[in-house]
């Protein structure tokens, strides 16, 4: 690999990881002075033309070194403001989002008197998320207000979620879906009712394709600009370079792999720009992009080191942009996550396996960045990928980044079959944002609207409906728990529960639909065949296939552990009395410590033990079914199991619960073991997680798992870590990602052995707490951390 | 299925260094030997040691169960059940049992074992239901041998011969490598001369003598006899592999499951 190559990466690395995330209000202000402008016109003529203005008004610059240009704001490492979903976000934290714990931005003073004296006038009283606020129903509030649901995410961002018809956009140009456009308008007649409307849409469509290409026209003048400046000559080729990229696309079809990740990227900022949000996910690169990687490199006009260097200058890219959003909602998904979910691997539209030259290409993108973004998914499927694909995703692995998020290709179409979609479009599949399942210019959903708070289904059914931590009584009644004679009782009890808990996510899921009919997209809708087709919005359920919103649970293990805990020692083995356990809960075990002892020794999830698996299976189809029950006015409700990281913030508003834990403690992340409880190692957790029906939550599943650098520093260690995935997919786990225990943190759990008490390690032939180990054997299994060479040990 | 009875001290899953692929390891109690770096302590007894609770009597039909839970690892790694121990030997009746019915679920099988056991009676019994048999072979000194494990290696070794006569699998030879044990030159060249007209054994493995026991002791509150006893450094290992390969050049000698080509680098 080339030196100056990874030099020029380097330095737009550490560039972006040296800048210091800052609200960007430029495009506040563009929208608001626009809607002024505007006042009177249709909502959706208003919208497009501010998104116009933007484009035309807004700071654009190009980076020292960089060769795919473009960026939302005027700043590199922005968090962008849309006025018009939720201006007053910054209104309630302006004084604390400087320091705020989670995802600070830096607001210039300058900024701040703009927006009081500038944004907020104007845009009082006229937000979606003030509607919601307004609208919100009782039980959903109660629910939200004591940490049982979470909901509000939806209303404080914009759509996000999606994966934009980025084909379309390269393949065709915006020119091309424009004259498509225009044939639509030539159809419709004013006199005919709702043909106006349709014709204002249309309009808006245009107004927007225009902004995209003016934009990327400014990016063409200004590179042209400092080439002219450019001393140096190489830099000056590249940057004419980009100005003819930026004059062609994405307003024509690219020619050349350049053009087309240039194509991609423009739009990318611009839908962005439209509607801050998490999660645009550019998808199956690797099936888009090969076509033009194939024939460049057949026409000898590109060298794969060449392309290596373009796809990892567009993952710095991918890292620019920082997600602004609520103090609440950070502390939810925190690190300015932008869930941009590209993918590579699994099946073709004809059921062949879609692995190709540029599958490699991309991971080792991710290996060479090794950034946050993009969020790097592998499609893998088991009948058709190649072992050397599945090698390269285990060498990925093994960098202990945390990607790739491992998919099973399988479950997955299942998934998106489950929506409602024929297998024709399943095949196509993408993962987005964390492991949701999409489908690139076709789907419209919250894929995760809303978080129910599993840990404390648990709590009201110990208390009768009361939130321990406040006392109120904010759920459904379902008895005195020492009343329940059988377990049976118990466990209708928590079904109850759940029922209620829904129910209310439910009501307040079709308000949420109401409020965003509001937050029309046209930019997004563009890439949207059937939007165009329609003369509706992606937001109005124009677009081919559209689902009811995700609901979400978190605390699956908390769930199945704290039953299956009540089932062992109050009935089965009658060990305590259900009066025991709950005194023990109200005292958070404090006077109780055999009681806990005993609810800390039950059988757990994640050790493969069909004592506590058994239920599994029951418990998740029944809340996956009557998730189902409920339909939106775009569909059936969808349900998923991911936490990002609330299972943190959720943990917080949680008592003391029947398996052991203390009150306050954060709840399991997605479908992962409680920490510290699964001693059986990797094999037995996948067996037990194996019992979750996955491809019933088709808003994705999401496995963390922990893998010792042990299992990965050596040839056999990379082959059992292949078949261990293979094996994954065969027990139908629908996803999986790795954090390598490194040796950091063993130091680190050795100096402070409190803060790591739940850290799991293999010793000789059994798993141990690293923190009851002696010092001798720690530094021990700290020594076994040391990277060897792949390739036998004769490279000490 | 048998309801025979045996003394299991765990069984550990998805091992990677037991055998080929991912394993399940069965870890019987009871061992004839005491060797003094032994890092499974709590095996050594076979009957529950000082109260300390270490492992629990199980069926044949138990353990099988356990280890069917993790077929389907078997079948995409390759991999198998294991059983160890302790000593394999010592719970004979018991390991063929549990082969046999692994055997005929269509697992790959595996013992690893000291060879410390009467041929007819112990050994025979297994040979039957195992495809792959890991041999510890610890010193070449038998008085060395003795003064370590408390035992003599005349019987490992006559069983080694009669195995070359009589099994038709595969035998892994490995060696404990333990400072001031066995980590000499003289220990791998005899050692290697002995195992030179072996066409059974596959190759010799050489594994790094580790603390990872000394916990365990500690736990027992039993004394370690080899406290200041360090880890050998991988030159030292690969000083030893190549004395192997000296003395038989067409051995595979393989260091802590990777293969050791010479020192040509």
């Amino acid at each position: 690999m080339g030196a100056n190559f990874m030099d020029r990466i380097q330095f737009m690395k550490d560039r972006v990881v040296h800048t210091i995330p800052e609200m960007d209000l430029e495009n506040a202000r563009i929208m608001t002075e626009s809607f002024r402008e505007t006042t009177g016109e249709p909502l959706c003529i208003q919208k497009a033309k501010a998104f116009r203005k933007q484009c035309r008004e807004k700071t654009v610059k190009i980076w020292d070194k960089e060769l795919i240009v473009g960026c939302s704001g005027s700043k590199m490492r922005g968090g962008i403001l849309c006025v018009d979903t939720c201006w007053s976000i910054l209104d309630d934290e302006i004084d604390t989002i400087n320091d705020r714990k989670y995802d600070p931005f830096k607001l210039r003073e300058e900024d701040r008197q703009m927006f009081l004296k500038e944004i907020k006038p104007f845009w009082q009283g006229r937000s979606t998320y003030e509607a919601w606020l307004k609208q919100i129903p009782d039980d959903c509030r109660d629910l939200r207000d004591t940490g049982q649901v979470y909901i509000n995410r939806k209303a404080v961002r914009g759509w996000g979620e999606t994966t934009a018809g980025y084909r379309q956009i390269i393949e065709e140009g915006i020119e091309s879906i424009c004259e498509t456009i225009r044939k639509k308008k030539a159809t419709l007649d004013a006199t005919v009712p709702g043909d106006i409307e349709k014709e204002d849409y249309l309009n808006a469509l245009l107004i927007s394709a225009e902004g995209i290409c003016e934009l990327a026209e400014r990016y063409a003048v200004e590179a042209e600009r400092l080439a002219a400046e450019e001393q140096d000559e190489v830099r000056r080729q590249e940057l004419l370079d980009i100005a003819e990229a930026c004059h062609r696309v994405p307003r024509y079809p690219a020619r050349s792999f350049r053009e087309v990740l240039q194509s991609l990227y423009i739009y990318q900022i611009c839908i962005f720009m439209e509607q801050n949000a998490a999660s645009y996910n550019p998808g199956r690169m690797d099936q888009y992009l090969y076509p033009y990687y194939k024939a460049d490199i057949e026409k000898g006009i590109l060298t794969e080191e060449e392309a290596q260097e373009l796809l990892d200058c567009l993952w710095i890219k991918f890292s620019e942009p920082c997600l602004f959003q609520d103090a609440v909602t950070a502390e939810f998904a925190a690190g300015y996550p932008m869930f941009q979910n590209v993918c590579v691997g699994g099946v073709t539209t004809a059921g062949m396996d879609a692995v190709n030259d540029l599958s490699y290409l991309i991971l080792q993108a991710t290996m060479d960045v090794q950034l946050y973004q993009p969020s790097l998914s592998v499609r893998y499927s088991l009948a058709k990928n190649p072992n050397k694909f599945l090698r390269k995703v285990v060498e990925l692995i093994r960098l202990g980044t945390g990607f790739p998020a491992f998919h099973n290709d399988d479950i997955g179409i299942r998934m998106v079959m489950n929506k409602g979609i024929p297998l024709r479009d399943a095949l196509d599949w993408n993962p987005c944002g964390c492991v949701e399942t999409n489908l690139e210019g076709r789907l419209r959903q919250y894929t995760a609207l809303a978080d129910i708070n599993l840990g404390g289904m648990i709590e009201f059914v110990m208390t009768n409906g009361v939130h321990r931590k406040s006392g109120r009584k904010v759920s459904v009644e379902t008895g005195d728990p020492t009343s329940f004679k059988t377990y049976e009782e118990f466990k209708e009890a928590v079904k109850k529960q759940l029922c209620y808990a829904v129910r209310a996510v439910v009501k307040g899921s079709h308000v949420i639909d109401n409020v965003c009919m509001d937050r029309v997209v046209p930019a997004l809708s563009l890439s949207f065949r059937d939007c165009i087709e329609n003369c509706s919005d992606y937001a109005w359920g124009g677009a081919k296939y559209n689902t009811g919103n995700g609901i979400i649970l978190i605390g699956v293990a908390d769930l199945i552990n704290s039953m299956a805990a009540v089932k062992n020692l109050v009935y089965d083995e009658k060990k305590i009395t259900m009066q025991q356990l709950v005194d023990a809960l109200n005292s958070d075990f404090e006077g109780y410590e055999f009681i806990q002892q005993l609810c800390r020794d039950a059988p757990k999830y994640g050790n493969d033990d069909d004592s506590v698996d058994e239920m599994i299976g029951e418990m998740y189809t029944f809340i996956a079914d009557e998730i189902e029950s409920y339909k939106s006015k775009f569909g059936t409700m969808t349900p998923g199991i991911l936490p990002v990281s609330g299972n943190t913030p959720f943990g917080l508003e949680v008592g003391a619960l029947p398996y052991g834990r203390n009150a306050w403690k954060p709840l399991a992340d997605g479908v992962s073991p409680n920490g510290g409880t699964d001693t059986q190692g990797p094999g037995a957790v996948l067996k037990s997680v194996s019992k979750i029906p996955h491809d019933r939550f088709v808003q994705g599943t999401l496995l963390n798992m922990k893998v010792e650098p042990e299992m990965l520093n050596s040839e056999n260690g990379i082959q059992q870590m292949m078949a261990l995935l293979k094996s994954m997919c065969s027990l139908g786990v629908f996803h999986v990602q790795f954090n390598v225990i490194n040796r950091e943190t063993l130091i680190a759990a050795q100096k402070n052995p409190k803060d790591y008490r739940g850290l799991l390690v293999r010793v000789a032939g059994y798993t141990a707490y690293f923190t009851e180990l002696g010092k001798d054997v720690q530094d021990e299994i700290i020594g076994r951390t040391e990277q060897k060479s792949l390739y036998g040990c004769s490279c000490g | 299925m048998s309801e025979l009875t045996g003394k299991v001290l765990r069984i550990e899953k998805t091992s990677i260094h037991d055998g080929e692929g991912l394993r399940a390891v069965v870890f019987l109690k009871g061992c004839p030997l005491k060797c003094k770096w032994c890092s499974t302590p709590e095996s050594q007894y076979r009957y529950s040691h000082c109260a300390t609770g270490y492992g629990k009597d199980m069926t044949v039909s138990e353990v099988v169960k356990e280890v069917c839970k993790d077929s389907i690892f078997f079948f995409h790694s390759g991999g198998g059940v294991t059983i160890s121990g302790g000593e394999v030997l010592m719970q004979s009746e018991f390991a063929a049992e549990i082969l046999k019915e692994c055997m005929l679920e269509g697992m790959q099988t595996a013992i690893e074992t000291s060879l410390y056991g009467d041929y007819e009676t112990k050994i025979r019994l297994l040979l039957p239901f195992l495809s792959t048999m890991y041999v510890d072979f610890k010193v070449y000194d038998d008085e060395k041998h003795q003064y370590y494990t408390g035992v003599s290696n005349e019987l490992i070794k006559s069983n080694l011969l009669r195995l070359q006569e009589e099994y038709q699998g595969y035998i892994h030879i490995r060696i404990p490598t333990v400072p001031g044990v066995n980590l000499s030159e003289e220990n791998g060249r005899k050692t290697a001369e002995f195992l030179k007209p072996l066409t059974k054994v596959k190759d010799i493995e050489l594994l790094p003598y580790h603390k990872l026991g000394t916990d365990t002791y500690r736990k027992m509150d039993v004394q370690y006899e080899l406290p200041k006893t360090q880890t050998p450094g991988m030159k030292e290992m690969r000083r030893l592999a190549e004395v192997i390969k000296e003395t038989d050049p067409n051995r595979i000698v393989k260091i802590k499951g990777e293969s050791f080509a010479g020192m040509l680098m």
